[in-house]
C-alpha cells in the first residue's frame, strides 16, 4: 500500500473515529462508558505522549553528543540528570518519595518556578512602559483600564489620600467600583466568551479540514 | 500605421502619441517607426542600445542620487557629477516600470515640468527619498505617537527598588481592616453545611510557582474540610502538583483524614496527575461528589472546569484561587455557577475568622511583609506607567533647531 493511501485510510479512520465521539456524546441513551471512552483515550495518549517526549529528548541528545555537536557536555549533563531521577525513582523502594527526587523538587524544581514566576512581574513592567501609553492606538481605553482596576483593587487610595477624608472617599470610590466591575462583568467577559468561541470553531475547522485530507 | 518607439521600453506606441501606453514616458522625440508589418527585421541591437543609453552599465542618469557615503551633497548640485543623459528612472537601469518621483534641476537645461529651480536642496532630496522609503500610512488611522526606546535596565531596576526597599527598609503600610468579598460566607457555609463523610472532589491547580499566595488561601479551607471529616478525591493537572499538595497536606492534616481512600503504607497523598490538560476534564465528571473545591491560582482552572465539568454532575463549585482571579470570577458567582470565591489574603483573612481560627499574632508580620511588597510593587509599576507616558510625551516634542 502506497504512502498516500495509507494517508487516507488513516484519515478515514480519525473521521469514523470522530463521528462516534461526537455521536457518544450527543445522542440519549449513550451507555456512561462509551460517553468516557473518547476522554479516556486522550487520557492515554497524554501518558504515551509524555513518554514519547522524553525518549526523544534522549535520542535527540545523544545524537549530539555521538556528533560532536555544539554544547555536547550540556546534553551529556541532561542526560546523566535525567538517568539519576529517573533511576531513583524507578528502582529504589521510596519510589517518587526517594531522598533524591525530594531534594530535586524542593532544591532546583520550585525555587526554579517560583523564579520564573517572579520574573514575569518584570515583563509586565515593560509592556506597561511601552504600551500603557497616552496616543497609542488604543492605549488610552486601556491606560483607563488599568488605572480603574488598580484604583478599585489595591490600596493606593489610602497610599494618596489623608486618613481623615477616607469615608468620603470611598462615597467617591463606589461608583469606580461598580464601573470596575461592569467593565469585568459585561464587556471583557463578552470578550472573553467571543474569544473562547471563536477558538472553539477554530478547532473546528482545523480538524474538519484534518480529517478530510485538506492541506 | 506609423507608430512612435518609446526611448525607455521600446513599445511601438500611436504616431502623435504624447506618452507611452505601456511605461508613461514622454515620447515627443522620440524616433518614430513604421508599423510593424512593414518592418522587414527587428531593430539593431545598436541602434537600440543607442536609444536607451540607461541599459550601459557606465551609464549615469541626470537624477542619480549617490548614496549617502558618497558625498551626497556635492553630487546632487551637479558640483562634479559626470555629464547627465536623459532618463526616467535612477539606479534600476529600466528594469522596473519608471515612476518619476523628483527632477534634478540642471541650469540650462531643458525645461521638465518643473520644480523652481530652488525648489530641491539636497536636504530636501534626502528627505523625499526617506519618506518614500517609510511604509505608507493608512489615511483613516491617526498619526503615530513617537515610540520612546525601551529603558529595560531602569525599568527592572526601578522596580526591583520598588519591590526590595520597603521590604529590606521596613516601609509602613496604613493599617487597613481586609476588605470583606462577597462570596467568602456562602463558601463557609456551602462546606458547613456538608454532612460527615461527605465526597469532594479537589483540583489542585498550583504548584510552586504560586504556593505563596495559595497556600495563604487554601489552608483554612482545607482545615475546614478536614474538620467536616470530608472524604476528598483529589486530582491535578500539573505535573509538580501532587508533589506541592504533598508539601502542604503534610502540615495541614498529618492524619490523612481526608483522603476517601487513604493509602496509609504510602507516605505521599493520593493526589493523581491527570496528563491531557482541560480535555480529560470530563473524566472527573463521571465521579459522584458533594461539592467540587477548586484550588486554583489562575481563573482558567476554574472555567475550563465550569465548561468542562460542572454542566455534566451538576455538583456545587466551591473556587478558592488568588487574589488575581477574583475579578475575572467575580460574575460566575454572581450568575450562581460558583457557589463561594475565597481569594487572596483578604478572603483568607475572612475565611479563618468566620473558622474560628484567625491569624496568630507570630504570622502577622510574614502576612503583612507579602501585604507591603504587593502594595509598592503595584505602587511602583504606576510609577512606571507614567514615566512611560513622560517618556512619550518628551519623544514627541518638536525638536528646536
Amino acid at each position: 500500500m502506497s504512502a498516500a493511501a495509507r494517508t487516507h485510510w488513516l484519515l478515514a479512520l480519525l473521521f469514523l473515529l470522530a463521528l462516534l465521539l461526537i455521536g457518544a456524546e450527543r445522542l440519549p441513551g449513550t451507555p456512561a462508558s462509551l460517553r468516557l471512552l473518547g476522554f479516556e483515550t486522550v487520557l492515554l495518549l497524554a501518558g504515551v505522549s509524555l513518554l514519547l517526549g522524553v525518549v526523544n529528548v534522549l535520542a535527540l541528545h545523544l545524537r549530539r553528543i555521538v556528533l560532536g555537536q555544539q554544547d555536547w557536555p550540556l546534553s551529556l549533563l541532561l542526560i546523566a540528570v535525567l538517568i539519576a531521577v529517573a533511576g531513583a525513582g524507578l528502582l529504589t523502594p521510596a519510589g517518587a518519595a526517594s531522598p533524591l527526587l525530594e531534594w530535586v523538587f524542593d532544591a532546583l524544581i520550585a525555587p526554579g518556578q517560583r523564579a520564573l514566576f517572579a520574573m514575569l512581574v518584570f515583563f509586565m513592567a515593560a509592556a506597561a512602559f511601552q504600551f500603557l501609553r497616552i496616543g497609542r492606538p488604543g492605549g488610552l481605553w486601556m491606560l483607563v483600564g488599568f488605572l480603574l482596576l488598580l484604583l478599585v483593587q489595591t490600596p493606593l487610595p489610602l497610599w494618596l489620600l489623608p486618613q481623615n477624608q477616607l469615608p468620603a472617599a470611598a462615597s467617591f470610590l463606589d461608583p469606580l467600583t461598580n464601573a470596575a466591575r461592569w467593565m469585568l462583568d459585561v464587556p471583557a467577559m463578552a470578550a472573553l466568551r467571543g474569544v473562547l468561541l471563536g477558538g472553539s470553531l477554530a478547532w473546528i475547522v482545523i480538524g474538519a479540514r484534518l480529517l478530510l485530507g485538506k492541506p | 500605421m506609423a507608430t512612435a518607439l518609446c526611448p525607455h521600453c521600446g513599445t511601438p506606441n500611436r504616431e502623435g502619441s504624447h506618452f507611452c501606453n505601456r511605461c508613461g514616458a514622454a515620447l515627443l522625440a522620440a524616433p518614430h517607426a513604421a508599423p510593424p508589418q512593414q518592418q522587414p527585421a527587428p531593430p539593431a541591437a545598436p541602434d537600440r542600445a543607442a536609444s536607451q543609453p540607461w541599459l550601459n552599465p557606465g551609464f549615469v542618469g541626470e537624477d542619480d542620487v549617490p548614496l549617502e557615503e558618497e558625498s551626497a551633497d556635492q553630487a546632487l548640485l551637479g558640483e562634479q557629477a559626470p555629464l547627465p543623459a536623459t532618463r526616467l528612472v535612477s539606479g534600476l537601469q529600466g528594469l522596473l516600470d519608471p515612476i518619476r518621483v523628483v527632477t534634478v534641476p540642471q541650469e540650462g537645461g531643458e525645461t521638465e515640468p518643473s520644480l523652481p529651480a530652488t525648489a530641491l536642496t539636497a536636504e530636501k532630496l534626502r528627505r523625499v527619498r526617506s519618506l518614500m522609503a517609510e511604509e505608507p500610512l493608512v489615511a483613516s488611522s491617526p498619526l503615530p505617537v513617537p515610540a520612546p526606546s525601551l529603558w529595560l535596565r531602569w525599568i527592572f531596576g526601578i522596580l526591583a527598588i520598588g519591590v526590595a526597599a520597603p521590604l529590606l527598609l521596613g516601609w509602613p503600610l496604613p493599617a487597613d481592616e481586609p476588605t470583606r468579598w462577597t462570596g467568602v460566607e456562602p463558601g463557609f457555609d456551602s462546606i458547613e453545611a456538608l454532612p460527615s463523610g461527605a465526597r469532594v472532589q479537589l483540583l489542585w491547580a498550583f504548584d510552586s510557582a504560586t504556593v505563596g499566595e495559595m497556600e495563604l488561601v487554601s489552608s483554612p479551607v482545607l482545615r475546614h474540610l478536614a474538620a467536616r471529616r470530608a472524604r476528598v478525591d483529589a486530582s491535578s493537572l500539573l505535573p509538580a502538583g501532587p508533589a506541592t499538595a504533598q508539601r502542604l497536606l503534610s502540615r495541614i492534616d498529618p492524619e490523612r483524614t481526608l483522603w476517601a481512600s487513604p493509602d496509609r503504607a504510602s507516605p505521599l497523598p493520593s493526589v493523581r496527575f491527570l496528563p491531557g490538560g482541560a480535555a480529560v476534564l470530563p473524566l472527573l465528571a463521571a465521579e459522584p461528589a458533594d461539592l467540587a473545591v477548586l484550588l486554583a491560582a489562575q481563573a482558567e482552572d476554574v472555567q475550563h472546569w465550569l465548561e468542562q465539568v460542572a454542566p455534566r454532575n451538576r455538583v456545587p463549585v466551591l473556587a478558592v484561587t488568588a487574589a488575581g482571579a477574583d475579578l475575572p470570577l467575580r460574575p460566575y458567582l454572581e450568575s450562581g455557577q460558583l457557589v463561594g470565591l475565597v481569594s487572596g489574603f483578604d478572603g483568607a483573612y475572612q475565611y479563618n475568622e468566620l473558622l474560628g481560627q484567625p491569624f496568630a499574632a507570630a504570622d502577622i508580620p510574614l502576612l503583612r511583609r507579602q501585604i507591603v511588597g504587593q502594595s509598592y510593587g503595584a505602587l511602583t509599576l504606576l510609577a512606571i506607567v507614567l514615566l512611560g507616558n513622560f517618556a512619550a510625551w518628551l519623544a514627541g516634542r518638536p525638536r528646536e533647531r
